[in-house]
């Protein structure tokens, strides 16, 4: 358990140096890296709940984080774009990008494979979370608009 | 009424006597050069388009088409009086910079509430271009505690966050002075090599006990962050050509890293085993 607290704490700080990486206002730097604490807890929660499978975890955590970076941005009066590009770098398959390649080098093909689908696999997951909570708010405020409309 | 197209939802006008002071170049340059600006600095192509067609719209265009790909913008209105304009825009250079996608977002916004007259968005860009939102050494200070952070976060121990984040100093530096070598793709083998070279060398030199924790740090720092879910998003949108661009730089990208790395791994010999 503590070992994943340690993990959550390493993500909040790596998100925090590619909040500056990615140039963000000072004033935003806060709302970015709790968004990225989101990310962190909910992937590592489903992460406990699925333990076999690198998909469920990233989409929810992606999604979470699109939400957050939804929210952050209504507070903040600025694109969302600001907080979900820092707030999700914590899922961006680092990992599994490195040991494909390593057992490529090392003639283990079969590995090299396996981790290149994850990689691709939790690619397609980030994307599927982001285009989820992104239909969500078109909807929610393609109804807001109709509603003020009727009035 | 004009509508969103996401979002089906209508889009601002302003008075006809505002807009109409105007001519469609005009409008069309000073919305392309916001959208322009936009795309430089990590803009996705639907807030282009959306951009652009906003800004014509309060200024009385009755038809915008706009296309934008990660390195191209073109885009065409029809006024109101019949009177058209077309322009296209070429992008080379993209870096992702919340700063300047914040501050020319704003810009566009007022444009379309009319708190800002069009004569003055030249000088408004300039300077949105040219500060800074704060000291730009800081960064390297956010390259290690980004590459520091993550060998942790993938598992490696705290002397494994440090060497990661020596390395991922010499890989923020490298990126602070922006060294013309060639072309993207060249300058990432480039750094990549550098970065997994230095890596290499902290760790047998006695810092850190897991090599491939310390590369995994150093490596979040170089792939091309959320390029592929990127990829992915435009896809899903509908912008199948710019996915397909996105999707297509975000592979060779990493297969660069990997380049970069494999060389470093060879240049070392032995270690890797």
């Amino acid at each position: 358990m503590s070992d994943i607290v340690v993990k959550i704490v390493a993500g909040i700080v790596a998100t925090f140096g590619f909040a500056l990486l990615f140039r963000l206002k000072p004033k935003h730097w806060l709302y970015a890296t709790l968004d990225g604490a989101i990310a962190c807890v909910f992937y590592f929660i489903f992460a406990e709940l699925f333990p076999d499978n690198a998909f469920v975890p990233n989409l929810v955590a992606s999604l979470a984080c699109a939400f957050g970076a939804e929210v952050f941005a209504r507070i903040c009066k600025a694109p969302s774009t600001v907080f979900l590009l820092p707030g999700c770098i914590a899922l961006v398959p680092g990992g599994s990008l490195y040991y494909s390649m390593s057992n490529l080098l090392n003639s283990n093909y079969r590995d090299a494979a396996q981790y290149l689908l994850t990689t691709a696999e939790v690619g397609a997951a980030i994307g599927g979370g982001i285009i989820i909570a992104a239909f969500v708010k078109f909807v929610v405020f393609g109804v807001i608009d109709r509603v003020k409309k009727q009035k | 009424m004009k509508k969103n197209k996401l979002s089906g939802v209508d889009l601002p006008k302003l008075n006809s006597a505002e807009a109409a002071k105007y001519s469609a170049d005009y409008i069309l340059c000073k919305a392309l050069d916001i959208g322009e600006n936009i795309l430089r600095c990590g803009g996705e192509p639907h807030r282009i388009e959306d951009t652009v067609n906003r800004i014509c719209t309060a200024y009385g265009a009755v038809h915008t088409d706009v296309f934008a790909l990660p390195s191209l913008v073109m885009a065409g209105v029809r006024m109101a009086d019949g009177t058209t304009a077309s322009q296209i825009r070429r992008v080379y250079n993209t870096a992702n910079n919340m700063y300047r996608l914040d501050t020319l977002n704003d810009i566009s916004r007022k444009i379309c509430s009319g708190e800002i007259k069009l004569d003055d968005v030249d000088e408004l860009i300039e300077k949105a271009t040219t500060t800074k939102p704060f000291n730009r050494y800081l960064t390297l200070l956010a390259g290690m505690l980004a590459a520091g952070g993550f060998a942790i976060f993938f598992g490696g121990t705290l002397l494994d966050g440090c060497a990661a984040a020596i390395a991922g100093l010499v890989v923020s530096a490298l990126n602070l002075h922006k060294l013309k070598i060639g072309n993207k793709m060249l300058y990432t083998v480039a750094v990549s090599f550098v970065g997994a070279l230095s890596a290499l060398s902290i760790v047998e030199l006695g810092l850190g006990n897991n090599i491939d924790m310390v590369m995994i740090g150093t490596i979040m720092l170089l792939i091309p962050g959320l390029a592929f879910g990127n990829a992915v998003r435009d896809l899903l949108f509908g912008d199948t050509v710019s996915g397909v661009i996105q999707f297509t730089q975000a592979i060779l990208t990493a297969v660069m890293v990997a380049f970069g790395f494999i060389v470093a791994i060879l240049a070392f010999g032995g270690v890797f085993n």
